[in-house]
């Protein structure tokens, strides 16, 4: 099975840069494959700048990285108008967004406006300039960095920039043998990884995705669990309707990913935490509290709702 | 065809067997039933060309409106609920005949088609009726097996192309529903034969004693006419608390006078006793000691007497009036053509220590007119002296005379006739004879000896059915016995008769009281319906009959007089449609091949069988969590470190066929069957 192989490849491709992390690596590709956008999130030094690199750099197409700081403006992100004496006209220069993969480092070091400038290209692929609207390329994914809220120095996103991310994912400290075997390799691996799939392959794959056989009690399921968040009693917002659709297209792309044609009640109940904990937000925690409080909100939650025979 | 319209065809067959049922009843008029009969046939004919075109919702809201009315209409003015309810039948079968789309639409139908038939079986019909019935009984079978398949049919996805008939049910489903729907006739016929004649004479074991009278308004002694012992129901009596208690004893009619060979009661005038509300009082505050209350079901015996035990205080009862004469014999304004239920609270009538201590009564003088004339013979006069005479107190002389008529005569019903007056025969020549001898031998005894007595008929307390807790009275339980004047104007009962003999094979009886108990339920709160009434029918029925030749007008009539039992059929019939149900269930529970291996139903299927090992591991100490996923089960028992390959195989193809739509191939379901097996093998019960 060709797509099957390529995917295998991509993995490899990707654990070869960022070891002990398979979990954190097959999401990242999960979310690729269901045309979303990766949100992760931990402390800084861990990897997450490489896991992005390393999953845009495997596949052959335009990466761009933009470095979120404090004075980053809109215009710096999605380009701006400049006359041209010559042709006497104004000309847009396209900003960095203009890319397939984009790695939005440390996004919340920057001004929830500067943050925001990202969401119609999030949402609709595109994106508008003084009322002139240009398309983004295809795929289009946005992986965005961020340290933890409480840190210093950071702006929370905003809970629309929020829902626009398929999935956040963390990926914590490497056990001592991989941290062990990082150190030892340090030297010798210059950390750069050669593309393994093309854009057509990308989107072909992407497609066969969608094919993916998601049986109608699953989908009794999945609603079950975003009912259950908006009941949630310490609760001030529970999971949106596009949340319901992000984690259909995971659940989707997860049986892929792993070699199903069908998805399976574990494939929902597993991607649950990770695409709906940054969608709900618990009443009276502080923005790190509250990250933290719903991830056990989402595991509570599991634990009601019976799984479909 | 395709399965959905030959399962609405089988349906419509299925409408026109029970609803012929209903037209070979008597109440059912034949416009209706032409009616009825048009607009199935103009359904079939609908389903049968596929015609598109429908009624209207309008049309079908008007009609519903019109037939409630028409059922208002029934109920007000013909008065008759059985025929305003067949009515009422045959418009919402019309209408669930013309909506047959999903299964519980035609569930439906078969609902409204059984009552269809219980209502033609509530006041029997004909040789059709058990025609019709029989075939619906097997379409009903047929039908509820094809309905289950429906709803499975119905579960597919509606992009899949129809089903053909034949691809739904194959041959060999074909023929054992056949088998099933013969099979389930077979204990129904048996049931239907056996039912009604269990406890009437079948099954009763033979005696020596062939012959005894039932119970009649009068005793004669000289007509000597052959009765035969006649089995037949007369009443049932449920004693209020359950308990068998002390048989009581049916009085019915108390006589004074005796002409040599005949009694008579010429205290007869009667009078209508006080009424509030619907009870009766007898004597008036008098209740005194253990009060006990029995509800009596006397079904109709051509006489309007009334049964009563002990001192009756009070009944109970939907009569319009009660009529007593002076004895204090109760009787029912007219002879009853219905069975009739009414409650008795009464007390005991018992010696008092003073009764047994008075050596001397002074009667008053109705008493003394009436019950101390004895015309008899000096032979019967000096015999009687010399039983009583010993002995000092009115008691003992009584006692003594009783004993002396139980040991010293020997029960028989075959009297030989002779010129003699029939007491002196009975007493000192036959020295054999019924209760009637016994009783009036004993009465002019006493009455010789001055002891104010008198002759009372009723019946002896039957037999105790256990299942159903009353005391069942038959004709051939009528009784003669005596009562004998105390003072305070009390009639103690006293009975010469020796005991008879016990009658049947205990075995035999005790299915019989059951299946007496069985009929008693049945009739008492679905039917009220007699037995007399049945007989009345059969008479009817038999006599429409007349022309058919002496042979077939037999075996009809014998159809004919078990299809009046056919309520009793229909629940024998359901009971056996319920068993087969069951049956099936099972049957595919088990897993034994056809049904998992159809495609279409592999996901459930699949369920099935991911489900029994659910139930399987569950009682082996591993049960799954509703939160549980399939794998995250999977690795919970792997943690209980137990060799778990085959439930990992076994839920690969449960998810597999369930979430991944694949179709269960022989092969699979094979595996899936040892693998069943290598899992149970591996969790042996601890």
């Amino acid at each position: 099975m060709e797509s099957r192989e390529q995917i295998q490849r991509l993995r490899q491709n990707i654990e070869q840069a960022i070891k002990g992390k398979p979990e954190a690596v097959k999401m990242a590709v999960v979310t690729l494959l269901s045309r979303g956008h990766l949100l992760i999130e931990d402390v800084p030094g861990v990897g997450k700048t490489t896991l992005a690199a390393s999953l845009a750099r495997s596949i052959e197409c335009t990466f761009k990285r933009i470095q979120f700081t404090s004075d980053l403006l809109p215009s710096d992100i999605l380009g701006v108008p400049i006359f041209d004496p010559k042709k006497n006209a104004f000309e847009f220069r396209p900003g960095p967004i203009f890319t397939h993969i984009l790695l939005a480092d440390e996004i919340n070091r920057t001004t929830p406006k500067t943050q925001s400038a990202l969401l119609e290209a999030m949402n609709d692929g595109h994106v508008t300039v003084e009322n002139q609207t240009y398309s983004l390329p295809d795929p289009f994914m946005v992986i965005a960095t961020q340290n933890p809220s409480d840190h210093q120095g950071t702006y929370p996103l905003p809970e629309s920039q929020l829902d626009r991310f398929t999935m956040r994912i963390r990926l914590g400290y490497p056990d001592a043998a991989d941290e062990k075997a990082i150190l030892l390799k340090a030297a010798a691996s210059s950390g750069i990884v050669k593309p393994v799939l093309t854009r057509d392959e990308v989107l072909s794959l992407q497609k066969e995705v969608e094919q993916v056989t998601l049986e109608e009690s699953l989908i009794d399921y999945l609603l079950a669990i975003v009912q259950a968040t908006r009941r949630l009693r310490d609760l001030s917002m529970g999971v949106s309707t596009r949340g319901a659709l992000f984690l259909q297209r995971a659940a989707r792309a997860l049986a892929f990913v792993e070699g199903r044609a069908y998805c399976l009640p574990d494939d929902i109940k597993r991607l649950a935490p990770l695409v709906f904990s940054h969608r709900i937000l618990l009443k009276g925690a502080s923005p790190g509290q509250a990250l933290h409080g719903a991830d056990a909100a989402m595991m509570e939650i599991l634990g009601t709702i019976p799984v479909p025979l | 065809m395709s399965f959905d319209k030959g399962a609405r065809l089988l349906s419509h067959l299925t409408a026109l067997a029970c609803f012929s049922a209903l037209i070979t009843h008597d109440q059912f008029a034949w416009a209706w039933s032409a009616a009825g009969l048009g607009l199935i046939l103009i359904s079939f004919y609908f389903v049968l060309t596929e015609h598109p075109v429908r009624p209207s919702p309008h049309f079908w809201r008007g009609a519903s409106l019109l037939f409630c009315l028409i059922f208002l209409i029934d109920l007000r003015f013909a008065g008759a609920l059985l025929a305003a309810c067949m009515h009422f039948l045959v418009y919402l079968m019309v209408y669930r005949l013309f909506h047959l789309e999903r299964s519980k639409d035609h569930l439906q139908l078969y609902l409204i088609c059984f009552l269809q038939l219980l209502a033609a079986a509530g006041a029997g019909s004909g040789f059709g009726y058990a025609l019709s019935f029989i075939f619906s009984a097997a379409l009903l079978i047929w039908g509820l097996v094809v309905q289950h398949l429906k709803r499975e049919e119905e579960s597919r996805p509606a992009a899949l192309p129809a089903r053909s008939f034949r691809s739904v049910i194959p041959f060999s489903l074909m023929m054992s529903i056949h088998l099933l729907s013969v099979g389930a006739l077979f204990p129904t016929l048996l049931i239907f034969f056996l039912l009604p004649r269990i406890g009437i004479g079948l099954f009763q074991g033979k005696q020596a004693s062939q012959k005894i009278s039932g119970f009649s308004e009068k005793v004669d002694l000289g007509s000597m006419g052959a009765v035969k012992r006649d089995l037949s129901l007369v009443m049932r009596v449920v004693p209020s608390d359950g308990t068998k208690g002390a048989a009581p004893y049916l009085r019915g009619m108390s006589f004074d006078a005796y002409n040599g060979t005949a009694w008579k009661n010429t205290l007869s005038q009667k009078a209508p006793l006080p009424r509030f509300d619907r009870t009766f009082e007898i004597s008036p505050g008098r209740l005194a000691g253990d009060v006990f209350r029995k509800t009596i079901f006397l079904e109709p015996i051509e006489t309007a007497v009334l049964f009563t035990v002990g001192r009756p205080a009070g009944i109970q009862g939907n009569f319009p009036s009660l009529l007593r004469d002076r004895p204090g014999t109760l009787y029912l304004p007219s002879i009853p053509i219905q069975r009739t239920e009414y409650e008795i609270t009464a007390t005991p009538e018992l010696p008092s220590e003073g009764d047994r201590e008075v050596r001397r009564i002074d009667y008053p003088p109705d008493v003394r007119e009436h019950y101390l004339s004895a015309e008899v013979s000096p032979r019967i006069v000096a015999l009687a002296h010399g039983i009583a005479d010993p002995y000092p107190t009115v008691y003992q002389k009584v006692e003594a005379i009783e004993r002396h008529l139980q040991t010293g005569y020997t029960y028989s019903l075959e009297v030989a006739p002779s010129a003699r007056p029939p007491l002196e025969e009975f007493l000192f020549f036959q020295k054999r004879g019924y209760c009637e001898y016994y009783a009036s031998a004993m009465v002019m005894m006493l009455r010789s000896v001055g002891i104010a007595a008198r002759l009372v008929t009723g019946f002896l307390p039957g037999e105790w059915n256990e299942p159903g807790r009353y005391y069942l009275i038959r004709q051939s339980d009528a009784h003669a016995w005596v009562e004998v004047y105390f003072p305070g104007g009390r009639w103690l009962t006293f009975d010469p008769t020796p005991s008879a003999p016990p009658s049947g094979v205990a075995l035999l009886n005790a299915v019989a009281a059951y299946v007496d108990w069985m009929r008693f339920k049945w009739d008492r709160y679905v039917l009220r319906y007699s037995l007399r009434d049945q007989f009345a029918i059969l008479e009817g029925t038999r006599s429409r009959m007349g022309h058919f030749s002496e042979e077939i007008g037999d075996w009809i009539a014998l159809m004919k007089r078990s299809v009046e039992k056919a309520s009793l059929l229909a629940l024998a019939a359901a009971g056996a449609v319920t068993a087969s149900i069951i049956l099936f269930y099972r049957w595919r529970w088990s897993g034994c091949g056809w049904y998992r291996m159809q495609g279409k139903s592999s996901k459930r299927g699949a369920t099935v069988v991911y489900e029994r090992m659910l139930r399987l591991l569950a009682k082996r100490g591993f049960p799954k969590r509703d939160d549980q996923t399939p794998w995250e089960f999977v690795r919970s028992i792997e943690r209980g470190g137990r060799p778990i390959d085959a439930v990992r195989i076994l839920t690969e193809l449960y998810c597999e066929a369930r979430f991944g739509g694949k179709t269960f191939t022989s092969d699979d379901v094979r595996q899936a069957e040892q693998l069943f097996v290598r899992i149970k093998s591996t969790f042996q019960s601890r």
